[in-house]
């Protein structure tokens, strides 16, 4: 198979987009690498707070006037946004896979879903309405409406460039606010090609801004008393003593979404061929950066005797190191490729170090991605192969912590309970996935397992545009979620009017 | 392409081939051959429409949550022949379209039963197309008879 087209020949110079226009920053300029190829494919501007206090100016003088635009009207610029994303679907979709690395397949997945949100914000008119009750008391009517806030924030991860945004701003903007987005300064191609649609696509200057950089812009943002809210997906160390923290403080509102370790159980009537395909996509999919990406495959042995229960838990890793071990691994533009690099050298250290500690810690080390066979001409700074360790228990570090790489865990439980328990001890709570053929374990584990996603013979449970982006315990800090009817409540306020006529 | 597990971009690239090069080879017998010029014309327009209906199923339906990158196993892309010789006449090239056309609908046939756990549409899309080509199957097969 040939390797796509790369649709970046020459470096871009990324700048901000600030009040309708690409404006220069005094910040320093930073490499942004294909992970794959090892060549720099942008320079992308490293914002200060004067970018940061002049996109947020821009965006406080567009308000009003947005606000009071008709929702319809507003929709119909959503429409022509999402008309926009499908005529530059490939480009965008190869835009991912070079700045991050992920696959092509992968990166179309993100683009969809990305659209997908814009097309259900399109759905503002009905979306946004309030209800009412005539007669509350003898003449009296009482009415609730939902109307904008103001401005608000949003900060990007590195591992979904493209579609994480977009849980959050299309919602914003339907609902008549106006943002200031940080992409990531590792891969902040795609918000850059994004906002410049949405700006063709007639939505008014300084209604959806755009302010590379990191530290400072983030900052200035938690600081400012202009910005309403913010949503921020990324660390939980970020997320919750930073992000959480400093909106409690300076009042705003808040959606944070944070890291993660998902278990997955399977049970032993589970169906073995399709669990494993299911696993492969859960665990090594967007090689492991992936806040859904199932981690822990927890193999329970409940109505097995002990032999039965060791046979199947070594029937499922037989299977699962076997699937893993088949997975081709280089540049996701070839379309042969089923996993890309990590993001950069330094996160491949970083699972490096989790191996070694896994070695150290005493699991076996049943499949080593530490030198990964590379499809392709591509140096290996990034590259880390399919993982897998067993014999892992729940006291080790590569079974408590977040490695976001690929990397998996195979542990043992005697029943469902156990593993249930397994999932409760971790601080996180993210998602759950069982692959089961039982109703009963399946409803089991969904009324009882801590975790704001959950799979049911699924292994991401990643829900679509119009539900909630769950999340609970270290995952998630704040109240209203992303995507679907809970962001328009995020995004806006809920006024009642209370009438009578003389 | 060897017999391994391929992703859904690769399919993607190779279906997308394959009714280009469709198109190009009944344009090519249409300019060729009086006899049967309308129905070769009218292949050609409908493999361009496979491929659009095709593109579209995918990108509209593929999402990273779903077994993209896992979801074809067992499936051997082999190139298909389109090469006609200038001296082969109609009876050959109606041979040889026929082959090409049996060997597109097991190969669409193949790829939609594979693609059962995605979403429903591209299954679908893949066998409406495998449908479209077997009753091109029949016309080519009452032409030779003609012929």
């Amino acid at each position: 198979m040939a390797v796509l087209e790369e649709p970046i020949k020459e470096p871009l110079e990324l700048e901000n987009f600030i009040d309708g226009e690409l404006v220069p920053s005094e910040g320093e300029l930073k490499d942004v690498v294909n992970p794959a190829t090892g060549k720099v494919i942008a320079t992308v501007p490293i914002g200060t707070k004067e970018d940061h206090d002049r996109a947020v100016e821009a965006a406080k003088e567009a308000y009003p006037d947005w606000r009071s635009t008709p929702p319809v009207a507003r929709a119909r610029c959503l429409f022509r946004l999402k008309e926009l994303l499908e005529e530059n679907f490939e480009e965008l979709s190869r835009i991912q896979t070079m700045e991050h690395g992920k696959t092509i397949d992968e990166s179309r997945g993100e683009t969809r879903r990305g659209i997908e949100n814009v097309e259900v914000a399109t759905g503002i008119p009905s979306l946004m309405m309030g209800y009412n009750l005539e007669d509350i008391a003898s003449g009296i009517d009482e009415y609730l409406i939902r109307q904008p806030l103001g401005v608000f924030g949003i900060i990007g991860p590195f591992n979904f460039p493209f579609m994480v945004p977009l849980w959050f701003a299309p919602y914003a903007v339907a609902t008549g606010n106006c943002v200031v987005l940080k992409p990531s300064s590792e891969d902040p191609i795609s918000q850059a090609k994004i906002v410049e649609l949405a700006d063709e696509a007639g939505i008014p200057p300084g209604v959806w801004n755009v302010v590379h950089g990191g530290r400072a812009v983030v900052s200035a943002m938690l600081d400012s008393p202009d910005i309403k809210g913010v949503c921020f997906v990324g660390s939980t160390p970020v997320g919750r003593d930073v992000v959480y923290k400093r909106c409690g403080e300076t009042g705003k509102r808040v959606i944070s979404q944070a890291g993660a370790k998902n278990f997955a159980v399977v049970m032993p009537d589970a169906d073995i061929d399709r669990t494993i395909a299911s696993c492969m996509t859960s665990f090594y999919g967007n090689t492991g950066q992936r806040c859904l990406a199932n981690a822990n495959l927890v193999v329970a042995g409940d109505g097995l005797s002990k032999a039965e229960h060791d046979a199947f838990y070594n029937e499922v890793v037989d299977a699962f190191v076997a699937a893993a071990s088949r997975i081709r691994v280089g540049y996701g533009l070839d379309d042969a490729i089923q996993m890309g690099p990590l993001r950069d050298a330094s996160k491949k250290e970083k699972v490096l170090g989790y191996i070694e500690k896994g070695i150290e810690d005493g699991a076996t080390l049943r499949l080593d991605g530490r030198n990964p066979t590379i499809v392709g001409d591509y140096p290996d700074t990034c590259f880390v192969g399919p993982t897998v360790f067993e014999d892992v228990t729940l006291d080790m570090t590569i079974a408590q912590e977040e490695i976001f790489g690929p990397v998996a865990m195979m542990i043992k439980a005697e029943t469902m309970d156990e593993a249930i328990d397994m999932i409760h001890t971790n601080p996180f709570g993210n998602a759950a996935s069982i692959f089961t053929g039982t109703g009963k374990w399946a409803r089991e584990f969904q009324y009882r397992t801590e975790c704001g996603n959950i799979g049911i013979n699924v292994g991401i449970a990643a829900p679509m545009a119009f539900f909630p982006f769950s999340g609970m315990k270290d995952s998630f800090f704040g109240s209203l979620h992303g995507q679907g009817t809970e962001s328009i409540r995020f995004f806006t306020e809920s006024k009642v009017v209370i009438q009578r006529w003389f | 392409m060897e017999n391994s597990t391929l992703t859904a971009s690769a399919i993607m690239s190779f279906v997308e081939k394959l009714e280009d090069d469709s198109a190009v080879f009944y344009e090519t017998l249409a300019a060729r051959f009086d006899e049967g010029k309308q129905a070769f014309l009218g292949f050609a327009k409908e493999s361009k429409k496979n491929k659009v209906h095709l593109i579209r199923t995918y990108q509209e339906t593929i999402s990273d949550a779903l077994e993209a990158s896992f979801s074809f196993e067992g499936l051997e892309l082999a190139d298909f022949d389109f090469e006609i010789g200038s001296a082969m006449d109609l009876k050959g090239v109606l041979k040889a379209a026929l082959e090409i056309e049996e060997e597109a609908v097991g190969l669409y046939a193949h790829i939609a039963d594979q693609a059962q756990s995605l979403l429903a549409t591209i299954p679908k899309a893949f066998m409406r197309v495998a449908k479209r080509r077997r009753a091109r199957k029949e016309v080519l097969q009452a032409m030779l008879d003609r012929a």
